[in-house]
């Protein structure tokens, strides 16, 4: 009787602070409320009724898991499949709790509806304890956010510890950790990109890979397919990507945007590879949950990512592309830097990394761009390099350098005034600026452009 | 005819597997500042476990940081060559470990899951798993060539480390958190170093790259045959940061 009086005071105290945070601040409370639930009811997630954990998927890994589960709700929607999603990207234990807060009626009853759940890989454990999701997607285990991760397999343990024998797990063919999770569960559908026309192969004397997950020996790639997936093998133990995951993107036309997978169509707006692994992903569980091939091909073809992926901003007669990295995440830059290198024309590029402030102690990391590989950006036709920021211009200065970019291309700013970086943006005849910064400098940098110049059309071209 | 560069040989040491936190850019600061100083930089790769180093011809043995879960492996393949890295090292050779690497220089290590495995023992010291990451950026002193220098970096702390009465450290700490919280950072015994810094360190204090360059010139019975000359980006670099710290510790 006291726990379900708990539940009750819970679940209200989350409902009204809900509607009261999105009275007074509309777009924000996305975590407070269920954390709220969750401090007076601890197990508020396992109270909650008409849960069914044959439809419930976690959605979870280093990147890529709210573009996924976007992806993922536009399905189930157009296939009409009534889901319940936290698509605001809160995806700790609190984010969960007050999505499921919101859609629970009064007497705390979800009604048997999908959950389609983005959780923090860290937090997977605790939210897989009261929610025992039978079903859980891993887009990936990459380094990421080191400071509090230290490693990957800190987080590959997290993950594994959320696994039990009724899990259906989803699981990409081409990134060696996340496929290693294979061997557990009750089954393991794989899902990846073939060889395609962006696939590449590294060299040179400082190139490294990864140790196998299984035996620990080094892992070598016969090609990768974004930075750390691609054809893998281990020498030692035989540990490989496999020559047909269930779902593999064939055909793959990232101008025209397209690709098949088991025969079927499909067109893609987000034509890189990065986000292909995204549309892979969501594919293959719409397709276990017996979704057509039509209503997938329906969901992509309309489908709009979430805002501060890739972004445009004119500032005068230059256009300004904005590409996303996470911070600390090698991966997500080496993808933002070859898909600049995609663009030919002569730009200019700017590296804004800065102090990382995601956690206490705030701090000067830069050492993650050494990951990355320059040359293919350096080869596009950059007619030159701006970095700036208050802290670290001169690391990523150097960063550049030691990729072989000439000193003379390089202006370096001590500074992440805006004016200050578009005033030396506009000493520069060149129109065509890519951009990678942290969202919330980025969104100044846009902020200031928009109120300096006249608003005009921008071609897309990223 | 021009005179012929001293050549200096780096065995990079399991480089696919010790490669967390962007060490490569190490081993291109020791080819891009050695050929600054006149030297030559041969680089070779110690890729296999089950192999034995091959150590003729090298001056420095260079481990980057990787995942615990790799160590006891890579400690056992240095185990089964345990007499032939002593000898190296008794003779000068110079060996560097950054982060966890450093446990495999160490007497022995202990996991958070109460596992255990045993280092090469170059290095007075032992390891204990953390239970949180620790991330933070890192100023220290050390003598190196006769000089104090300053070097500066960060650290991604996973292992503890702490040093046994008769084991120097690397430097002691003007900001950071070092071996465990203390003003010991990394250690060193001779030429053998294991140090917290990431950065990459060599990249960040090439002020102490030069330094190392040297040591292992000595150690083949060379010179290096240029100065370095001065390093403008990485001194504005090193203010920046400084000042970044400073304004922490206010």
């Amino acid at each position: 009787m006291l726990a379900k009086l708990r539940f009750y005071l819970a679940l209200y105290t989350a409902k009204l602070s809900l509607g009261a945070i999105k009275a007074l601040a509309r777009g924000r409370g996305s975590n407070l409320p269920g954390t709220l639930a969750l401090k007076l009811d601890p197990h508020f997630l396992s109270h909650l009724r008409g849960v069914d954990v044959e439809r419930t998927v976690f959605v979870t890994g280093t990147n890529g898991k709210s573009t996924t589960l976007n992806l993922l709700a536009r399905i189930f929607a157009t296939a009409k499949r009534e889901a319940v999603v936290n698509s605001a990207g809160a995806n700790l234990s609190g984010g969960v709790a007050t999505t499921l807060a919101a859609a629970a009626t009064l007497g705390g009853d979800l009604g048997g509806r999908y959950l389609l759940l983005e959780v923090d890989e860290r937090f997977l454990p605790l939210v897989h304890a009261q929610l025992p999701a039978r079903h859980l997607l891993v887009t990936n285990i990459q380094k990421d956010q080191v400071q509090r991760n230290g490693e990957p397999d800190i987080i590959y343990r997290k993950i594994r510890a959320a696994i039990d024998e009724h899990t259906t797990l989803y699981l990409p063919n081409d990134e060696p950790l996340a496929h290693s999770l294979s061997r557990y569960g009750r089954r393991a559908v794989l899902f990846g990109a073939a060889r395609n026309p962006l696939s590449f192969a590294k060299g040179g004397d400082y190139l490294v890979t990864m140790p196998c997950p299984l035996c620990g020996h080094a892992l070598s790639f016969a090609y990768y397919n974004i930075d750390n997936a691609g054809a893998f093998s281990c020498a030692h133990c035989g540990f490989a990507a496999a020559e047909h995951s269930d779902y593999t993107a064939r055909d793959i036309d990232f101008e025209r945007g397209s690709f098949t997978v088991n025969g079927d169509e499909y067109r893609f707006h987000y034509a890189n590879p990065f986000f292909l692994s995204n549309y892979i992903a969501a594919l293959a569980v719409a397709r276990e949950a017996g979704i057509s091939a039509a209503d997938i091909a329906a969901a992509f073809d309309a489908f709009t990512n979430i805002e501060g992926r890739i972004e445009e901003v004119c500032c005068g007669e230059k256009t300004l592309h904005y590409i996303r990295m996470k911070q600390e995440n090698p991966e997500t830059l080496q993808n933002a830097v070859n898909q600049i290198a995609r663009d030919k024309r002569e730009k200019i590029f700017i590296l804004g990394l800065d102090e990382l402030v995601d956690f206490r102690p705030h701090y000067t990391n830069t050492f993650y761009a050494f990951d990355c590989d320059w040359q293919a950006l350096i080869d596009s036709h950059v007619c030159h390099y701006i970095c700036f920021s208050s802290t670290v211009c001169y690391d990523a200065a150097n960063v550049l350098l030691y990729a072989g970019v000439p000193a003379e291309c390089i202006t370096i700013l001590p500074t992440n005034d805006d004016a200050a970086v578009i005033a030396e943006l506009n000493r520069h005849a060149c129109d065509n600026v890519y951009l990678i910064t942290w969202l919330k400098q980025y969104y100044s940098l846009a902020k200031y452009a928009r109120s300096h110049f006249p608003a005009r059309e921008v071609s897309a071209h990223v | 005819m021009s005179e012929q560069r001293p050549k200096l040989g780096v065995l990079w040491m399991y480089p696919d597997i010790l490669n967390l936190h962007g060490d490569r850019g190490n081993l291109m600061a020791l080819r891009r500042i050695g050929e600054r100083c006149g030297a030559e930089i041969e680089l070779r790769r110690h890729q296999r476990i089950g192999q034995p180093p091959a150590l003729a011809g090298v001056q420095l043995l260079f481990f980057g940081s990787g995942q615990v879960r790799n160590m006891p492996q890579l400690a056992a393949d240095l185990a089964a060559n345990a007499d032939a890295l002593h000898d190296y090292a008794a003779g000068g050779g110079s060996i560097l470990a950054i982060g966890t690497a450093g446990s495999l220089l160490a007497r022995h290590t202990e996991r958070a899951d109460g596992s255990y495995y045993a280092g090469l023992g170059l290095l007075h010291s032992v390891c204990h798993e953390r239970a949180q990451v620790l991330g933070d950026d890192i100023r220290f002193e050390v003598e190196a060539g006769g000089e104090r220098q300053t070097l500066i970096g960060c650290q991604i702390q996973v292992l503890d480390t702490r040093l046994e009465p008769e084991q120097p450290p690397f430097g002691r700490l003007s900001y950071g958190y070092g071996n465990h919280g203390g003003a010991d950072e990394g250690a060193r015994q001779d030429n053998v170093i294991a140090t917290n810094c990431l950065g990459p360190l060599l990249v960040k204090n090439p002020w102490f790259t030069v330094t190392l360059l040297r040591q292992m010139a000595a150690c083949g019975g060379m010179e290096l045959p240029a100065a370095a000359g001065d390093w403008p980006l990485e001194r504005a670099s090193f203010a920046l940061i400084d000042e970044f710290i400073n304004k922490k510790q206010r």
